[in-house]
Order: C-alpha cells, then sequence, then structure tokens
C-alpha cells in the first residue's frame, strides 16, 4: 500500500514538474536554516579531532573574587585563573582521570635571527593535555614530563607551520623563535580546524616556559591570572556530579581558610555545551533561556516556510477533491485518507530535506570564515592567512542527518495535516460536486 | 475592478487565509529588518567627519631583556628615544609617503582604535556638563593626516599649521560648540577639560565638522589638544600614522613597505611590528564589535523570508490559476486582454498585502512599545525622540512611517514579481483549451 502511495505521488510529482521544485525549494530554505544551526552546535559541541573527549571533559575558564570586607573592598573581581587557583582547586582533584591547564598567546615567530616575522597562536600547556586531546604526531613526540619540570624551551608545532616556516614537516630537533626567544621542536601534529576552540593553535609549549607562571599575586588572593582553561577529564560522563562535589569541597575549604576574599566558580565546572555559551567571566550563562530561545528560532525557521507549504497544499488538496471523493465514497476512513496524503506529502518534504542539507553544506562552506562567530558581541577577526576547515566527519554525521529526518517529518505534518484535515470534513457529495471556479 | 477583486479574495478566502498570514508574519520579520537598515545605511551616509583613505598605522616592538635579538648597550632612556626618533624619521622619508608622524596609541586617539575616553567641558559662565570624546595628537600632523576639517571652511591645511603645542590651544566640533554656546561661535573663547593630564584651561582655536567614532554611529562631541609626549615611561604607547601619496593602492604599499623597510627599521632594540590600513583597521574593528556578522545574519535573515514569501506566492497563485483554468478562459471570450488578465491577478495579490499590512502594523507597534529593538553598541536603534533632533532617525513617529512604507514598498515589488510568473503562465492558456474544462 505504502509503495502504491509513493508510486502516486511520484506521479504527481512528475505531472507538475514546476509546482514540484517550488514546493521543494520551499521545504529546503526551511531546513536548511535549521540544519545550519545543527551542524554549527555539532562543531562547538561533539566529539571532534583532537577534542575527541568533550563528552567526558568539564571546564572552568573564570573565578569572582568576592570581598568578605564589603566595607573596604565593594565589589566582586572577575576573570582567568591564575595558576595557584588551578594548583588549589583543581590539580589535586581524585575524581577525576586527568585535570589539565592551558594558556593562550599571540606572538611573532620567526627563524632564528630571521627578520621574516609569522603570528601566530600559542599554547602554553601541561604534560597532561597531550592525554586528554587526541593529536595526531606526524613527527617526534610531546614534550616530556622531564622537560615539563625543568622548563625546557622545547615545543610541539603544527604540520601547516612546520611547511610555513622550514619546509618540511620532519623537523624534530630544529630550532626557530617564539618572541624571540629559542625553541627546539619536539613534534609535529596534524593541524587543528580554527573551529576548535580548545586546541586550535600553531605552537604548543611547556607552561613553564612562561615567565614567572607560578608566581603569587598579592590582589585578590593571588588567585586571578592567566589560565585560559582548566580541563577536567573523568572516566565516564556520569562521575560529572562527584567531581562538582569535590570540586566544591575544594572550594570550600579555600574559602574557610581565606581571610579577605572568597572563590566563587560561578556555577562552573561546565559541560561542554554550557562552556561554549560562557562569554563573559562573571555571569552564569541561562541554559534554560538559551534552549527556549534556540527552539523558538528552531520553530520560526521551520513555521514560516510550513505556512507557505500549507498554503500551497491547501490549494493542490482542493485540485483533488473529487479523488478524495471517490475514495470515500467507497468506503475509506479519514485516517486512511489523511495517511496516504501525509505519505505522499513526505515523498516532496524528503526531497526538500535532502536540498535543504546539500544547501546548508553549500552555505556553511561560502561562509565558514565567520559562521561560527555569528550572534557573539565581541568577536576575533580571523588571523591573517587562517582559513575555517569544516571536516568530513563535522558535516557527515549520524546525528546531523537524524536531525533533517526529524525536521522533514516535522515539517510534513506542519504542512499538510491541517490543509487536509480540513478538506477531509467536507460531505461525500460536496467532494464529488466540486466544481472549479 | 477594484471591487470585483475584493469579492474575488472574499469567495477564495480559504486558500487566502494561508497567505495572508503569511504575509502579515513576513511583514512583520521584514520590518525589522528594514529599520535596522534603515538606521545603519542612514548613520553611513552621514559625513565621517575624517578622511581615511591612504592612511596606514606602523606599529614598533621592542626586544625584551632575555631575547635572543636583545642589545643591552642600546637599552637606555636617551639611546631608545634617538631611536625611536630615527625610527619615525626612517618612515617620514620613505618614498609614497607624504606625512607622518608618532600618534598615542591610548584611549581611542586614533580613527577606529576601539579604545574610548571621554571628558567633561566646562565653560566660564555655565556649569552644566557636557560630554566629549578625547582626541590626543601630538602636533597639527595629525590633521594632515586624518583631514579633520575646520567647520568655517572645510580646510583642514590651515589646522595643519597651527602649534598645538603653544598657548593651551583646544579643537572642539560643532556638537560641543552647540551644546556649549548654541548658536554662538566658539572661537576664542576659554573652555576647561581633561584631556590627558588633569583638569586645565584650554583656549578654542577652531571648531572642526562633526565627527563619528564608528562609521554606523551618529556624530558624537569631541575635543583635539596636544598629548603627552614621548618619555622613558611611555614609549610603548605611540605608533607611526603616515598618509601616502594619493593612488597607491594598500597591497603595492604594504608589501613594498615591508620589503623595503623591515631590515632598515631594526634600529637598537626596535623593530617593525606591524603595518596595517586604517580602512582595514575599521574592518577589523566592525568584525571584532560583532557588526559585520550582525549585518550578515540580518541580511540572510531577510532574504530567506524574502525567498519565503516569494515562494509562498507563486506557489499558491499557482495552483489556484489552474483551478481557475475556466474562469481565466471565461474571461478571455468575453474580451478580456491578455494584459488585463495578468494585471488583475498582480492587482489581487498586492490587495492581499495591502489588507496584510493593517495587522502587520499594528504589531510593528506593539514591538516598538514593548521596547523589543535595540542593539548593543552605540548604534541609536530604539525608538526615542530627541528635542530639536538634527536626524531623521531621532524622531520616532517619522522613522516609524518611513520604515514601514519602504517595507511596502519592497514586499509590493516582490509581491507584484511573484503574482506575475504565474499570472503571465495562466494569461497564455487560449480560451478554447480552458473552456474545455467545463
Amino acid at each position: 500500500m505504502i509503495k502504491q502511495y509513493f508510486k502516486q505521488a511520484w506521479q504527481l510529482i512528475k505531472q507538475n514538474k514546476l509546482f514540484s521544485s517550488i514546493y521543494i525549494a520551499g521545504t529546503a530554505l526551511g531546513i536548511s536554516m535549521v540544519m545550519i544551526m545543527a551542524i554549527l552546535n555539532y562543531v562547538k559541541t561533539a566529539n571532534i579531532y583532537p577534542e575527541t573527549n568533550r563528552n567526558r571533559t568539564m571546564y572552568v575558564k573564570s573565578l569572582s573574587m568576592i570581598p568578605m570586607d564589603t566595607v573596604r573592598f565593594k565589589y566582586a573581581n572577575s576573570g582567568s585563573l591564575s595558576y595557584k587557583a588551578a594548583k588549589e582547586l583543581f590539580m589535586p582533584l581524585k575524581t577525576t582521570e586527568s585535570v589539565s591547564i592551558m594558556a593562550m598567546s599571540n606572538n611573532f615567530a620567526s627563524l632564528p635571527n630571521d627578520d621574516n616575522l609569522l603570528r601566530v597562536r600559542n599554547q602554553y600547556v601541561d604534560v597532561n593535555y597531550w592525554k586528554l586531546f587526541n593529536f595526531r604526531f606526524l613527527a617526534g613526540k610531546p614534550f616530556s614530563e622531564a622537560d615539563y619540570t625543568s622548563g625546557l624551551q622545547v615545543a610541539v608545532i603544527s604540520e601547516s607551520f612546520a611547511k610555513e616556516l622550514f619546509g618540511a614537516v620532519d623537523v624534530v630537533g630544529k630550532y626557530f623563535e617564539y618572541a624571540f626567544k629559542p625553541f627546539r621542536v619536539a613534534g609535529v601534529v596534524k593541524d587543528v580546524s580554527y573551529a576548535l576552540t580548545d586546541t586550535y593553535a600553531q605552537i604548543w609549549m611547556p607552561y613553564t616556559c612562561m615567565k614567572d607562571y607560578d608566581k603569587v599575586g598579592n590582589e585578590r588572593g593571588g588567585m586571578l591570572g592567566g589560565v585560559s582553561k582548566v580541563f577536567l577529564l573523568a572516566d565516564n560522563a556520569s562521575d560529572f556530579e562527584s567531581i562538582r562535589n569535590e570540586v566544591n569541597d575544594n572550594v570550600q575549604r579555600y574559602n574557610s581558610q581565606a581571610n579577605d576574599w572568597k572563590v566563587d566558580l560561578i556555577g562552573q565546572p561546565d559541560i561542554k555545551s554550557k562552556e561554549a555559551k560562557r562569554v563573559t567571566s562573571n555571569l552564569e550563562p541561562n541554559m534554560t533561556k538559551n534552549w527556549i530561545q534556540n527552539i523558538l528560532i528552531f520553530l520560526l525557521l521551520l513555521l514560516v516556510p510550513a505556512i507557505n507549504l500549507s498554503g500551497m497544499n491547501s490549494t493542490r488538496m482542493e485540485r483533488r477533491m473529487s479523488e478524495m471523493g471517490v475514495r470515500k465514497a467507497f468506503g475509506a476512513s479519514h485516517s486512511i485518507l489523511i495517511k496516504q496524503v501525509l505519505i505522499e506529502n513526505l515523498l516532496l518534504t524528503g526531497l526538500g530535506g535532502l536540498a535543504g542539507l546539500l544547501l546548508s553544506y553549500l552555505i556553511i562552506f561560502f561562509t565558514r570564515s565567520w559562521i561560527l562567530d555569528i550572534g557573539k558581541g565581541f568577536a576575533h577577526a580571523l588571523p591573517e592567512g587562517t582559513s575555517v576547515d569544516f571536516s568530513m566527519g563535522m558535516l557527515f554525521n549520524m546525528k546531523v542527518l537524524m536531525i533533517v529526518l526529524l525536521a522533514s517529518l516535522l515539517m510534513n505534518i506542519l504542512s499538510a495535516l491541517v490543509p487536509v484535515y480540513r478538506s477531509l470534513r467536507k460531505n461525500i457529495t460536496d467532494s464529488l460536486y466540486i466544481k472549479y471556479n | 475592478m477594484i471591487q470585483h477583486i475584493f469579492k474575488q479574495i472574499w469567495a477564495q478566502r480559504k486558500y487566502n487565509a494561508w497567505i495572508f498570514v503569511e504575509l502579515v508574519v513576513i511583514f512583520v520579520l521584514v520590518w525589522v529588518m528594514m529599520d535596522y537598515a534603515f538606521v545603519l545605511l542612514h548613520n553611513k551616509s552621514i559625513s565621517q567627519g575624517y578622511d581615511t583613505s591612504d592612511t596606514y598605522m606602523v606599529t614598533y616592538g621592542m626586544y625584551g631583556e632575555k631575547t635572543s635579538r636583545y642589545n643591552p648597550a642600546e637599552d637606555n632612556s636617551l639611546r631608545n628615544m634617538e631611536n625611536l626618533q630615527i625610527f619615525t624619521q626612517k618612515i617620514k622619508e620613505y618614498k609614497y609617503v607624504e606625512v607622518a608622524d608618532l600618534s598615542s596609541l591610548l584611549w581611542g586617539s586614533l580613527p577606529y582604535s576601539g579604545g574610548f575616553n571621554q571628558t567633561a567641558i566646562l565653560t566660564d559662565t555655565d556649569t552644566t556638563n557636557v560630554f566629549a570624546e578625547v582626541k590626543n595628537m601630538r602636533s597639527a600632523d595629525y590633521f594632515r593626516i586624518f583631514r579633520y576639517s575646520s567647520a568655517r571652511d572645510n580646510s583642514w591645511e590651515r589646522l595643519a599649521h597651527i602649534d598645538v603645542n603653544q598657548n593651551n590651544p583646544i579643537f572642539i566640533t560643532r556638537m560641543v560648540e552647540r551644546a556649549l554656546y548654541g548658536k554662538e561661535s566658539a572661537i576664542g573663547k576659554t573652555i576647561q577639560a581633561d584631556i590627558g593630564v588633569g583638569v586645565q584651561s584650554y583656549v578654542v582655536a577652531d571648531v572642526l565638522n562633526d565627527q563619528k567614532r564608528f562609521d554606523y554611529t551618529l556624530p558624537q562631541g569631541a575635543v583635539f589638544g596636544a598629548s603627552p609626549s614621548v618619555a622613558a615611561n611611555n614609549i610603548t604607547e605611540f605608533a607611526v600614522c603616515l598618509r601616502t601619496e594619493p593612488g597607491i593602492s594598500e597591497q603595492q604599499f604594504i608589501s613594498e613597505f615591508r620589503k623595503d623597510m623591515t631590515k632598515q627599521l631594526r634600529i637598537g632594540n626596535f623593530y617593525l611590528k606591524d603595518i596595517q590600513s586604517f580602512q582595514s583597521l575599521k574592518e577589523d574593528m566592525d568584525y571584532v564589535f560583532g557588526m559585520t556578522n550582525e549585518v550578515r545574519l540580518r541580511g540572510a535573515l531577510m532574504l530567506f523570508f524574502l525567498l519565503n514569501i516569494a515562494l509562498g506566492i507563486i506557489g499558491t497563485f499557482w495552483f489556484r490559476n489552474q483551478t481557475r483554468r475556466s474562469e481565466i478562459g471565461l474571461r478571455m471570450a468575453v474580451g478580456s486582454s491578455r494584459t488585463m488578465l495578468q494585471i488583475q491577478f498582480i492587482v489581487e495579490a498586492l490587495l492581499l498585502l495591502t489588507i496584510a499590512v493593517i495587522p502587520a502594523i499594528a504589531i510593528n507597534l506593539l514591538i516598538v512599545g514593548a521596547d523589543l529593538i535595540k542593539l548593543r553598541m552605540d548604534v541609536m536603534i530604539e525608538y526615542r525622540t530627541v528635542k530639536d533632533a538634527l536626524y531623521i532617525i531621532q524622531n520616532a513617529p517619522l522613522r516609524f512611517l518611513i520604515t514601514n512604507l519602504i517595507t511596502y514598498v519592497f514586499l509590493a515589488l516582490i509581491v507584484a514579481l511573484s503574482a506575475w510568473i504565474p499570472a503571465h503562465r495562466a494569461s497564455k492558456t487560449h480560451p478554447v483549451d480552458a473552456l474545455r474544462d467545463e
């Protein structure tokens, strides 16, 4: 029976090519917008090279220092963590598999004493960083524990940077300058897409290379500093709650001994989806509001085309009124007829969904350099010479395909149900009598 | 004819209802975008007040103590001051360079720097505070580079001859003059302001044309005065700004400059860090402040809504025209011309839009009333009427009228075009074919 419906639907499509293409285009338009949202969300939160453990990682990127004596100090201060804060609150955690810290910086890199300066992104990282993220080493290996503790000036560099600087990938042991200081190449890794905010860089070097990295400041208990992010890797996501508890215990212990300033983690550690929404250092993102907002946008993007398609469907149903009348006269029930029309319509929306998916790929391809920054109040301009690459895995995956299917089904129901139901309410005699005027 | 079409619309109300709802929704959404675009384009059309074409900023760095290129013999305040002077002099003498000077990088003294510093201005007679953005310059070459011009004769050449470090001169923009003295001239009057060295008295040397901080904002009042001079403790807070001869492309100038000057500008512990045109600094700033993407997002959404309404109208009218073939045939048989027929369909669609506008404008009023139109940054986007306003967008009712009118005309064009496509096809039907359906 279903096969019969599809055959019929195919005939209808062929009969009226232009109408069908308009209908499919209308569906594709709505679906493509939804798919862009879905793909961007996927890129920001799913497990993608080298951040393949996002589903079991928690993140901390800011803290707020609250004065105990509100007469002397009026306001709370918030910002990035200091090395001391990471060391006191997170490094001793027992419920985590491992804890890693990272600080970002930008500076010039060049060959020794060369005037050709390249502006690059650098990350100061620790040894655990290489366990937390799955970098693919094309040459060499990460710096060792011993390199780290002695603050040796060694670095891991990216494939494209190695090629730009040395013209080759196998450059382990060679020297270059970062911020006019000499570094030895320890390893070369496959490039990281600019879309991956936690790991994107050209150079990774020991955190201990940073000047005065563990110096404790006098202000605010020395808890504010330059650590861009703390990563907490759990054995699996079910441990998140116990990690949170242990972190809170550490915070409480710190606060009970503090004399001027208390620590507030503002709801952290975050899971990835929340961390991606955390933009200001002193505010916790409102995830419920965010969800509602996303669903509203999702519906608006589907609803506007759906009203359109409903209009087209209602005129189309009018044309088929007599057919429906005959079917009813021979005993077809409402539910069977509704099912038939929905399945017929599904063929059209399915084709539209497919076209929409392709359209969304096309749009993302042409806007890749900036589309991830959409909706941000403050964005960073793309560094010169960088390109944002969306890998195949980001675009073709089960999650994205499931969402296309779901969106198409939803669109189908939204756009066909009301017109069909309305036209079926008519009397058989009316349907059979229908005249086109 | 109109009455007849109204009857038609009513008779087909069941099918028109969908397209009607769609038109209402789309009108509201497109109006939100149009209103934004109107404010933006309006602001962009106002003169910037200065000219950043052919201007560049050259930044320098200094090798620090622990770097491989550090030269301890050159690292004392005397040598550093001399080396910076040589650095600037070499740029001044570079081919293509018309004028160059050191400028303070701090607090938004330079165009599109992102920073912002404002001061209260006091006059001898009045105690009400007028606020203005502070722009510091080292010499009047600042006027020669950026071509801020006098409001009196639109000349920058005359300003460029004033010695800004003698007799405490200060320059204010028209907007500040109006706020302080109304219609009187401010030239020669004494005002007090803090332009970086504490509150002091200054004499207004000239009044400049109004200037904007970003090209999408309304003009802001500004004062211009001499900056603190270069010293050992602030030596890294300056950059060399320059203007090239006209007609040299950005790409050519930057690549030649880098090639010729990178080695030349390694002087003592100084090195050439970066050279960027002010035009590209502006683009970066628009991006960083989220403006570029805001415009792109709104543009994309508008395109999405317009495509939707176009497809909706083409689709609905298409099928309806097919079901109305016999009517079309009959009309042609009794002497209606093809053009008449097309006009009838287009007018039908336009009338539908016109009816939809009534609830749509009511919704738009609600949106304005609920203060839902807002944007961060300095774009005057919310609906507010300013007394004695200079600009249309500061008159809320007028702005509402204009933007709704633009939206209506714009949508009418799209609707007419979309209705014409199926109408044109339907009118090609031969009357005999059409009537055979009966």
